[in-house]
This record gives C-alpha cells, sequence and structure tokens, in this order.
C-alpha cells in the first residue's frame, strides 16, 4: 500500500485555481427509451442536465439509473442486444450522430470498481487517454499528468512513486486515479457510476469533497444508492424507479418536499 | 442423531479416500511413465546423440542432432503458419464475436478441427503439398502442423483474453479510445504474459506429434536444406527406431523419448514461471 499512515485531512488544493476547461450547454434527454434484448429498461426518460452542477440520480437497484447515464457516453452500445430510440442533446448536437470515440472524450466516465491498467504505472495510467490518442511529447504529458492529479486530488501522495504500478494503491486512492485518468482528456462533462460504493467512509469524504471542487469547472452526473451523499453533493436529483424518472428538481426541495408520494416513501426508506 | 452423524462421517471418508486414490492412480501413472523413459532413456544419452547424425543401418553409434534441429524448425514452421490465425481468431471470439452467431461458428469449427485425428491432417497435407510437388518436405510437416496448431492457439489465446475483466476494456472505452485500440494497446498487453504461456502450452503439444509427419516431412538420415527437403524429427525418429530390429536403435529411441518429454517439461515449466508473473485481475 502506497497510502501514507497518517491520512492527511484533504485541504484545498493550495495551487491556483485550475484553468477553465471546455464548458458544455448541459445535457439533455428527450423521451429516453432503453431497451437490452427485449426488456424495456428505461421508459421516456426527459430530462435538462444543467452545466457546471451535480445532478444526482438515485432510485433503488435495478431501476435504470446506470443505464441512463451509459446511454450519455454511449456505453450502452457496448452490450451486445442494447437498443435506444429517443434523443440526448449535448450542447444541442444528438449523440447518436457524433463518433462515439470523441464523444467519449467530451464526456468521461468513472465506474464503481476503480480498475487502473494493471500493466501501466500511475503515470501512465493518467496518461493513458492521451498518449493511446497520440500524444507523444514527454513534457506535455508530464504536465498534463501533473494537472489531472492535482485536480483529483492525488498529486501530493503520488508525486514521488509515479512509476510505481496503478493497482499498488488503497480503494480510495485508486478511485481518485480513475478520476485523474478521466480528467486528463479534458472532458467538459464527468459521469459517475456509484464511485464510492465500494469505498470506506474516509476515502468517500475525499471524493464527495472532490466532487464539489471539480463542479466548478465541470458538470457533473453521479449515480448513487446512498441517497445522505446525493443530499451532500448535489444541486439537483433525479429520482428513478424500475425505468420511470419519477421526480427531478432542486436537491434540498426533493429532500425536504417531494411531491411525488413514491419519491417520499423511497427518501423516508420506506422501500428501497 | 449420533447414528446419522457417524454415517456421515463414515460416507466422508469414503468419498475422501476414493478420490485421493484415484488422485494418486493418475500421479503414480505419470511418474511410472516419467520413470520409466528417464530410466531407459539417460543410460543412452550421450554427446553424440545431440551431435551426431544417424549411423547407416546396422552400425551401432551416431546420434539424432538432424531430428533435434529439424523439430525445432517443424514448430518454427508451423508456428509462422498456425499462429497468426489461431491468435487472431482467438481475438476476435474473445472481443468482437461474444454471444454472436459467427463467434459461436468459429468456435465450434475450432473445436472440430481439434477433435480431427492428426492422422488425417497429415492425409490432407499430402493431398495438398506433397502430392503437387511430388516429393516429402519440411515445408509440408510445418503446413501439416500448423494447421493442428490453429484451433488449439485459438482457444488457448481467447481463454486467456476472457480472463481480462470487461472493466478494463469499459474504462478504456470511455476514455474515447477506438476498440482496435483498447484491444492492442490496453487488453491484449493485459493479457500478455497468459497469451504467451499458451502459445508456448501449444507448441509444446504441437512438438509432439507424429501422424501428421509420417508422410509429410517424412524423414531424413542427414541434414535436410532448405524447406524443400524431407526432414527429420523426433517423433518420427522414435517411431522408426522403436520398430527396428536393432537393440542400439532402441536405446536411442528411448533417449529420443526422453529429450522430447525433456523438452515438454521445460516448456510447461517454463510457462509456470511466465504465468506467475502474469497480472492476475479481479473482476
Amino acid at each position: 500500500m502506497l497510502e501514507s499512515k497518517s491520512e492527511t485531512p484533504m485541504k484545498p488544493e493550495s495551487t491556483p485555481p485550475p484553468a477553465a476547461v471546455e464548458t458544455s450547454r448541459g445535457i439533455e434527454a428527450i423521451k429516453v427509451n432503453t431497451w437490452f434484448g427485449t426488456k424495456h429498461v428505461l421508459k421516456d426518460i426527459s430530462m435538462k442536465i444543467k452545466p457546471r452542477e451535480v445532478t444526482a440520480i438515485i432510485g433503488p437497484s435495478g431501476c435504470g439509473k446506470s443505464t441512463f447515464i451509459r446511454c450519455i457516453n454511449r456505453m450502452h452500445e457496448v452490450v451486445p442486444g442494447a437498443r435506444m430510440e429517443g434523443q440526448i442533446l449535448l450542447d444541442g448536437a444528438n449523440i447518436l450522430e457524433l463518433d462515439p470515440v470523441l464523444l467519449r472524450r467530451r464526456v468521461g466516465m468513472v465506474f464503481q470498481k476503480a480498475q487502473p491498467f494493471p500493466t501501466m504505472s500511475i503515470f501512465d495510467n493518467v496518461a493513458a487517454g492521451l498518449r493511446l490518442n497520440g500524444m507523444r511529447n514527454h513534457g506535455q504529458l508530464s504536465s498534463l499528468v501533473e494537472e489531472s492529479l492535482k485536480r483529483a486530488a492525488l498529486w501530493d501522495e503520488v508525486k514521488d512513486v509515479l512509476d510505481k504500478p496503478g493497482t499498488g494503491l488503497s480503494g480510495g486512492q485508486q478511485q481518485r486515479l480513475c478520476i485523474a485518468r478521466a480528467l486528463a482528456v479534458s472532458p467538459a462533462i464527468l459521469l459517475m457510476d456509484e464511485p464510492c460504493s465500494a469505498l470506506d467512509p474516509i476515502a468517500t469524504s475525499k471524493i464527495e469533497e472532490l466532487i464539489l471542487n471539480l463542479k466548478k469547472n465541470y458538470t457533473i452526473v453521479i449515480v448513487t444508492h446512498n441517497m445522505q451523499q446525493a443530499a451532500r453533493v448535489s444541486d439537483e436529483t433525479a429520482f428513478f424507479l424500475l425505468g420511470d424518472l419519477i421526480e427531478f428538481g432542486n436537491t434540498k426541495q426533493i429532500f425536504t418536499n417531494p411531491r411525488d408520494k413514491r419519491t417520499e416513501d423511497y427518501i423516508t426508506g420506506r422501500f428501497g | 442423531m449420533s447414528t446419522t452423524y457417524r454415517r456421515r462421517q463414515w460416507a466422508n471418508n469414503t468419498a475422501f479416500a476414493l478420490t485421493g486414490l484415484c488422485a494418486v492412480i493418475t500421479l503414480s501413472v505419470l511418474f511410472f511413465i516419467l520413470g520409466y523413459v528417464t530410466f531407459h532413456g539417460f543410460s543412452s544419452l550421450n554427446w553424440d546423440f545431440f551431435t551426431k547424425l544417424p549411423k547407416p543401418v546396422g552400425e551401432s553409434g551416431g546420434g539424432m542432432a538432424n531430428a533435434i534441429v529439424g523439430t525445432f524448425k517443424l514448430i518454427g514452421l508451423a508456428s509462422v503458419v498456425g499462429l497468426p490465425v489461431g491468435v487472431m481468431g482467438g481475438i476476435y471470439l474473445a472481443e468482437y464475436g461474444r454471444g454472436t452467431t459467427a463467434g459461436f461458428l468459429v468456435r465450434y469449427s475450432a473445436d472440430i478441427i481439434n477433435g480431427v485425428p492428426s492422422i488425417v491432417m497429415g492425409i490432407f497435407a499430402y493431398t495438398v503439398v506433397v502430392l503437387p510437388m511430388r516429393h516429402f518436405s519440411a515445408l509440408a510437416g510445418g503446413i501439416a502442423l500448423g494447421i493442428m496448431l490453429i484451433p488449439i492457439a485459438v482457444r488457448s489465446t481467447e481463454e486467456f483474453l476472457l480472463l481480462v475483466p470487461m472493466a478494463i476494456r469499459e474504462s478504456a472505452l470511455a476514455l474515447g479510445l477506438p476498440r482496435w485500440k483498447v484491444i492492442l494497446r490496453v487488453v491484449i498487453p493485459t493479457a500478455m504474459k497468459g497469451l504467451l504461456t499458451g502459445v508456448l502450452l501449444d507448441l509444446s503439444r504441437v512438438s509432439g506429434e507424429t501422424a501428421p509427419l509420417l508422410f509429410t516431412a517424412f524423414g531424413n538420415r542427414f541434414w535436410s536444406s532448405g524447406w524443400m527437403n524431407p526432414i527429420s524429427s523426433l517423433p518420427v525418429m522414435i517411431f522408426t527406431y522403436a520398430v527396428s530390429p536393432y537393440e542400439d536403435w532402441h536405446r536411442q529411441a528411448w533417449a529420443a523419448a526422453l529429450v522430447l518429454l525433456m523438452l515438454v517439461l521445460v516448456t510447461n515449466v517454463g510457462a509456470r514461471i511466465l504465468m506467475r508473473n502474469q497480472v492476475r485481475v479481479v473482476a
């Protein structure tokens, strides 16, 4: 384990604020329906995701939240038999008309289980998206890797061990490494699929702090089954149930005064 | 209560004893063969065996240098013929063909070819290469072994690539990398040691095949130059010498059997060492 024995509490980076990355006008989903084979997973989802805010998607298991965010960067196409109808607009452009490879450079994704590339060092992991897309200049790579690791609040912990394998880090560090890797290609939007569900509470709180920091420059959509987390980090929350979007609105309003009874039941724990 | 417990104990112990006995029998067969070959072959191993050509029929002495070189030459040609197709086929099955009809057909065909008796492969290579050329050749032998290698390589490549969890492919795709780059630059390097191990084991399997070489490479009592001449190989020499009436040849056949066995053993051990360093990703 490369984590220092005494975990230093996360302080805001003392470096100057990161340069603004390509911002977007937000994402709009219009009547999105998804099928896996014959199974109708998402039903008529329509919602607007505001730029440079954190939007949380909550709901019980199997309600389609992960499927929905996977549609946003067209990762649902990886599953054989997956089909999507409806539109998802990214800055007004229909994502189905964009090249999926270019789309995924603009819309980054962090998965539930942190998966650093096992054959690569920490540096190579973060640089992977850049290097494999053709960037050769080592100086450029170094500075971008450093910047991404700083944005992911991991730089101080790994700056001396950049050539060690990525898999030697703790769970929380690995997840921050994956976030740095996703940030390295300068996406405008970051999708996070239950990023903290495999982490302990300390690592979780570090990542939540990171999210609050990142939203200054990125649009973040986070799927979580942890309602308190949604209440802590997000500005807007969407509640999914069995493939339907039940309610979507300001987080404070959803958690204190939900309009739909099913939302209220879920939030108060009557089912889950 | 206690009678059922005692009965269960008895059943447990019997099952353990029976399965343990079967394990011992399996191991003892292996060690018996190893021991027998080593016992008979070791005394006939000498420097001449590795460096000299076979002596004329009836004379004692000589060696199998040309057969050893021949085996390596044939494996080399088989690799060139069979590995590219086999490995690419395996990549197709693991990366593009999962769950598709085409993938099913390819996998099924590979399994069927795997099951074809090796002598039929020999006849195939005989008809396709030897007859038009009008003579036996190393080329024909290499092609026969190469065709045998293809389905084996397909399956071993596929198997090791399937061990790479989907999460790695998804993480790489989500970075905005095209699929072929994900396969070439992320998945294959992750599985590399496993793939090499698979290739080593496949080659060692093919190195011992005798039947396809009987009428393709045929055999040669001299050095074989180039690829167009018949060539000697260890398995065929073992066959030729073992059924001969000469005591000296029998001894040499044992020595050859030992050398072949050692080759396979060393390859397997090498593969195991390689695999120990293989990245094992828990999905």
